[in-house]
């Protein structure tokens, strides 16, 4: 509908459509205040110069209508597209559907890493299915990075240290940019990638096929882990840092245990409640005296410096599928 | 301004050829002086920063950055940031013009703290020193946000000089702000206050304000013990930079809007349309683009609420930026029109403010702005408003007051040819810039798809021609120091009391106090 309007790049999410309509808004806009002034100085100096013989009495010094009315018209129209863009804000950046699927990004200098849930991992590439919400997990290595897919009009800033946010429905078949777009050393230019939309049945094929199916480049694909496989390595490195020493099934008088602790509200030592998501169970393992639950000492050490992103990643993995067979059991 | 007429006697000495020995310069209190040394520091800083500025344009003629290395690339962008927004941009119009023009337009015989203002010149030129031996010695590729910084050693160092130019900054700053409470002449009320002096008023306290404000967040943050962490260090270290410079970067601005108001105004023989509307509406940017400080960091994930806050902010500033629009517009509504050199520029650069001005409501707008952010779109919005705005306000005020700060007339001609081709190479610029911003072209990349070459190599070449531009600028100037006609005291038969002494001034600027006994811009239709 709004194609006409080339320079933007293709339509690839279902928000694509809704902002290009914005951008075509915001032109029209912009070519006509532009026309106007540069119109009107462009005839006012070329009519009222000097030695042109033009009535010039009745010019007033200050006109209050006139005042009102040219400070009324931009404003009107710029709280028109402040509205506007407000609630299409609201909408695209707000939380995502239940249902999306979560894939985990990990950006560092100078590599885009991506995991999929059943495991699949690959490197400066991304393959998503045609249709289906996706919701992407970012965390960053180091210093801050940003997932953009101009395709998709989707921008989220990665940073070091706390997981961001950002979700999209793919809407169109194809092969798109991905880009670093915040200045993130010497090779920043060279961090870019490919996200490739497939149609569902193709994608579950090159899931299942570990991501290296015939016709897709498979080039990005590191070794790939099963959701089953990502929690026996989380339980294993779980075992291994003794997290299970204090944090013990059975025993919570030294620290809380971790059994369905995924997603439950947790009440803390200041009183205020917060929701055990990933960002909390992640501040916890790196920063433990961050948060402290209540009725408990700050006593646990930090495994800041100890774990990589990827590390935490399995911990968490497999703190999540605690709460999950919890889940199961109940009638 | 209608004022007594000061007679100067030919005999008695201007504040050039009262002496000439580098030590009076260097320990001069005159406050025209001190604008005459920013000048000739401020155009050597330029010729730096303008070098550089080719080197990234010579790196991205290429796809794939084949004429200069990843970190010379990288060198050259930090010094073109760097150069260009804390020694051209925020010193250019206050330091320059501002120390100039300020106390004479308000009958004072200097700023209120001369000393000071030498003391700002020493540190901007220390700054200065600092920072280009810093980046030019070590591997700095940091660029003028300083954003991601583990591992240069360097940095602290080019800190010292950024700190130098910025306290050098904030002392103009504070000069101004004393200098129009305090300095006024006798009858010279608020509301008779040129509004050139009105945009300096609201620049400096913005100024001021905008660096503590950052400066107060950051020892508040750091006594809470979040920055005791590296990363929550990185992390912070965004918000509070773009709290202090996002406003303070845009509202540089303001003093170029009151030079073209008083250009506008001069050229068009006629009152300046609605003198209370521009008063007021410069005075209301501030605050506006205080609330839009955020939008830098909207795709870090700040909260929704604050997103939407920043955004109105900025929306409100832009139906602002309209008002000043209007008023010249209908200041030039039958008017008397002369277009003069000055005048030239001054509609000049109204055209550039306005692609400035109505680019910056697409990052305004939540959804486009998220996508436009870091893309070429929004380098290309900035460098209409400062390229734009301030490179022609400055011009506009420079060839303006040229004949007053020299006593020299330059060639009309050369001038208004300049003119025409900075504007052009401005445009050409630039404008490629918001192309490849709209098609979602991030900026700083040295590497690109090969297809989007065309729309580089036209941006280098538009360097080139504004490049030509500035350069007979500059040429046209210096002929008219040897070989111009004298101007006279009031060339352009101007009403402000900066015109009522001689060109160049005196040392103390009038031979007794001028005395304003009416309204600032009193012009009638020139008889024909």
């Amino acid at each position: 509908m709004v194609r006409g309007f080339s320079l933007l790049p293709e339509q690839a999410s279902s928000f694509a459509q809704q902002v290009d309509r914005l951008f075509l808004f915001l032109t029209v806009v912009t070519v006509f205040f532009t026309l106007l002034v540069t119109g009107l100085v462009l005839f006012f100096a070329f009519r009222y110069r000097h030695g042109s013989r033009v009535r010039r009495e009745g010019a007033k010094d200050t006109d209050l209508r006139l005042e009102i009315g040219w400070s009324l018209v931009p404003l009107i129209v710029g709280l028109t597209a402040f509205v506007w863009s407000a609630k299409l804000y609201a909408g695209i950046y707000g939380p995502p559907p239940a249902d999306a699927l979560e894939i985990f990004g990990v950006g560092k200098q100078w590599m885009w890493y991506f995991q999929h849930p059943n495991g699949v991992r690959e490197n400066n590439e991304l393959h998503v299915p045609l249709g289906r919400p996706v919701k992407m997990t970012l965390i960053s290595q180091d210093v801050i990075h940003s997932f953009f897919v101009p395709a998709f009009r989707v921008k989220r800033d990665v940073l070091p240290g706390s997981y961001n946010m950002v979700w999209f429905v793919p809407t169109k078949p194809g092969k798109y940019h991905l880009f670093c777009a915040e200045y993130c050393g010497t090779q920043h230019s060279r961090m870019t990638g490919w996200v490739t939309v497939m149609k569902p049945e193709e994608y579950e094929t090159w899931l299942t096929g570990g991501g290296s199916t015939s016709g897709v480049s498979g080039q990005g694909v590191m070794s790939n882990l099963s959701p089953e496989q990502m929690v026996a390595e989380g339980e294993k490195l779980y075992r291994q840092l003794r997290c299970n020493a204090c944090h013990s099934a059975s025993d919570t008088t030294r620290a809380p245990g971790h059994k369905g602790l995924y997603g439950k509200k947790v009440k803390l030592r200041d009183g205020s409640e917060i929701i055990a998501d990933e960002n909390y169970l992640r501040e916890s393992i790196l920063n433990p005296s961050a948060k402290v639950v209540a009725g408990y000492q700050p006593t646990m050490p930090s495994y800041g410096g100890l774990l990589n992103e990827e590390r935490v990643h399995l911990l968490i993995a497999y703190l999540k599928s605690l709460s999950k067979s919890e889940e199961r059991k109940k009638p | 301004m209608s004022a007594t007429t000061i007679r100067v006697e030919k005999t008695e000495p201007n504040y050039l050829s009262v002496s000439d020995t580098t030590l009076s310069w260097l320990l001069t209190t005159d406050h025209k002086r001190i604008a005459v040394l920013y000048l000739a520091s401020l155009t050597f800083f330029s010729c730096v920063a303008v070098a550089a500025t080719m080197i990234v344009h010579a790196g991205l003629l290429t796809p794939h950055g084949g004429l200069v290395s990843p970190s010379n690339y990288q060198q050259s962008v930090t010094i073109h940031g760097v150069m260009m927004v804390f020694f051209l941009l925020f010193p250019a119009i206050p330091a320059v013009l501002g120390n100039f023009v300020l106390p004479l337009m308000i009958g004072a015989r200097n700023l209120a703290l001369p000393r000071l203002s030498r003391v700002s010149w020493y540190l901007y030129v220390i700054g200065g020193a600092i920072v280009l031996w810093s980046v030019a010695s070590g591997e700095i590729g940091a660029l003028w946000t300083f954003s991601p910084s583990p591992g240069t050693s360097r940095i602290p160092l080019a800190m010292l000089g950024l700190a130098a130019a910025i306290l050098s900054s904030l002392l103009t700053s504070f000069n101004i702000f004393l200098t129009i409470h305090k300095m006024r002449t006798q009858g010279l009320t608020w509301f008779r206050l040129p509004l050139f002096a009105w945009s300096l008023y609201a620049f400096s306290i913005a100024f001021i304000v905008g660096i503590l404000a950052g400066m107060f967040s950051l020892v508040l943050t750091v006594q809470r013990g979040f920055a005791s962490q590296a990363v929550a260090a990185t992390l912070l270290s965004q918000p509070l930079f773009w709290l202090s410079f996002q406003p303070t970067m845009f509202l540089s601005l303001l003093p170029a809007l009151g030079i073209i108001s008083e250009v506008i105004t001069c050229f068009s023989r006629r009152r300046i349309f609605g003198y209370p509307l521009a008063v007021f509406s410069i005075l209301a940017i501030p605050p506006f683009a205080f609330l839009g400080w955020g939008q830098y960091l909207l795709a870090e994930g700040e909260t929704t609420f604050a997103s939407v806050v920043c955004s109105l902010g900025n929306v409100l500033v832009a139906a602002l930026v309209m008002i000043q629009l209007l008023i010249w517009i209908l200041t030039m509504y039958k008017g008397d029109i002369t277009l003069r050199a000055p005048m030239f520029y001054a509609l000049g650069c109204a055209a550039l403010l306005t692609i400035g001005g109505v680019t910056g409501l697409f990052l305004a707008a939540l959804p486009t702005s998220v996508y436009l952010r870091d893309t070429f779109f929004a380098l290309a919005h900035l460098h209409y408003v400062v390229a734009g705005g301030v490179l022609f306000g400055f011009l506009t005020g420079l060839h303006f007051w040229w004949v007053k700060i020299t006593g020299r007339m330059y060639s009309e001609f050369w001038a208004k040819t300049a003119a025409v081709i900075t504007f052009a190479g401005v445009n050409l610029a630039f404008f490629p810039h918001l192309i490849l911003g709209l098609m979602g072209m991030p900026h700083r990349y040295q590497w690109y798809p090969e297809g989007l070459q065309p729309l580089y190599v036209a941006s280098t070449a538009g360097m080139l021609v504004l490049l030509t531009g500035c350069t007979i600028t500059a040429a046209c100037l210096l002929w008219s120091l040897r070989y111009g006609q004298e101007a006279g005291s009031n060339p352009w038969n101007a009403t402000g009391l900066e015109w009522q002494t001689g060109s160049p001034p005196v040392v103390e600027n009038f031979a007794e106090a001028p005395e304003v006994v009416g309204e600032p811009y009193g012009y009638e239709p020139n008889p024909s």
